[in-house]
């Protein structure tokens, strides 16, 4: 399945990028194996603490991702 | 109204009329923080004539603020920030009672400043301030618009609106990393006054009492592609237990003052979210009628206490502010964490506006 990644604030500095498509093997795959997988790719994102939002929702809890979701990683910005 | 020829633009409006302006006349707002966001904040809510501003903030004009603090001018370097505000205001606009505060929002002054107000604005610039504003603000049931940068993106929310979700419902606390401010990554000069308009035009639609409010929802704005995203939250029971907790002690550390002004009780009068409590006998004048004031004569009040929730927010008036007093100590004494008196009483209000 392939969904779609937002990256807001730091976070899409440390992407270098807004948006992203990604393609996931397996079909049974939740936001915790999502974030596992890109902590891997993007070891800056250790140092940052963000939320997470599935289809323009944020969720706290791990749900099922399906195929075409659109996932959202924001973190609080600071500036004023 | 004096001055109605001022606002007869926005009058003009179905939504607003005269009724709305009085109720911008009467409102109070703190704007806390004077500096990228909290200018166009000030600025606009001044020029709409919102009858009482308070603005929190102990830093001084610098010469790097220029480019997006509309507020100040070169001649300013140098002064405190509320002072050249204040100054500021009382030129667009002398209807505006402006309150300054030049010190910074801290653990030990918030449950003071924050009384006077029915809605606070976050204008500020690190995290910890805004989870401090947050606890007063759900502690104190006040509406908090929030509004933070990072480079070219902004993110607006209200919290705490009619019961609405709060900043932690939306970034629970963690032993955060540090998180950068525009001394560190830079800021676009108009990006903080988009922002700044934006979250004037929700504390214009809460104090109206029109339109959606943006409760429960974050907008994210990107100056850059210019785009808006909105993403939805919800009520989070375990972090809005959080907030009350934080809140309460900041209520209860210190020695509070638990007066409120004179300017002040009439905003408060037309803002259902607050119960006012009558404490004199039926014979005394002047009558104040509006749907949250409730009389009760003072020899009746202490049989009466159970009738209240200990964390609602209540306010009590009598004469002269001395039977009002009186009524404090024993709401205080029975665990009444919410609670403040008219200081020196109704006779000290200028009624001609209720």
């Amino acid at each position: 399945m392939t969904i779609t990644l937002k990256y807001f604030g730091l976070l899409a500095d440390i992407t270098n990028t807004n948006e992203e498509l990604f393609s996931l093997e397996k079909s049974d795959y939740t936001t915790t194996d999502l974030m596992q997988q890109l902590h891997e790719k993007y070891t800056g994102l250790q140092n940052v603490s963000f939320v997470i939002a599935v289809n323009k929702s944020i969720t706290s809890t791990e749900m099922n991702l399906n195929n075409n979701d659109t996932i959202a990683l924001l973190p609080p910005f600071a500036g004023g | 109204m004096e001055n109605s020829k001022r606002y007869s633009r926005q009058m003009a409006l179905p939504e607003i009329g005269n009724l709305g302006q009085q109720k911008l006349l009467n409102a109070n707002v703190l704007v806390i923080g004077a500096g990228g966001l909290g200018c166009p904040v000030v600025q606009m809510l001044a020029a709409s004539g919102v009858g009482t501003l308070g603005i929190v903030d102990g830093d001084v004009v610098d010469e790097t603020n220029l480019h997006r603090q509309l507020l100040y001018t070169t001649d300013d370097c140098g002064k405190n920030k509320v002072d050249v505000a204040a100054n500021a205001i009382q030129k667009t606009n002398s209807d505006v009672k402006v309150n300054i505060y030049p010190e910074f929002i801290s653990e030990s002054n918030i449950a003071t400043i924050v009384k006077d107000y029915e809605i606070l604005v976050d204008c500020t610039d690190t995290i910890a301030t805004r989870y401090l504003i947050n606890d007063i603000s759900v502690q104190l049931g006040k509406p908090m618009i929030y509004a933070s940068i990072h480079k070219f993106e902004g993110q607006i929310s209200v919290f705490n609106y009619q019961n609405g979700p709060t900043y932690r419902c939306l970034f629970p606390e963690k032993n955060s990393h540090e998180v950068p401010n525009c001394v560190t990554t830079g800021v676009l000069g108009v990006l903080p006054n988009t922002l700044g308009m934006l979250q004037a035009t929700e504390v214009m639609k809460i104090i109206l009492g029109i339109g959606e409010v943006l409760s429960g929802k974050l907008l994210i704005y990107n100056a850059l592609n210019m785009s808006f995203n909105e993403l939805e939250f919800s009520r989070n029971e375990e972090q809005i237990n959080i907030g009350t907790k934080n809140g309460k002690q900041l209520v209860n550390s210190k020695m509070q003052n638990h007066e409120v002004s004179k300017e002040s009780f009439l905003g408060f009068c037309s803002n259902e979210n607050y119960t006012i409590i009558d404490l004199r006998e039926v014979h005394e004048i002047p009558k104040l009628n509006h749907k949250n004031i409730i009389n009760i004569s003072f020899l009746e009040i202490e049989k009466h206490l159970n009738k209240f929730n200990k964390d609602q927010p209540i306010i009590l008036f009598c004469q002269s502010g001395i039977r009002s007093k009186k009524a404090l100590d024993l709401f205080l004494e029975n665990g009444f964490t919410n609670i403040t008196h008219l200081q020196k009483g109704i006779q000290n209000v200028q009624l001609e506006v209720i």
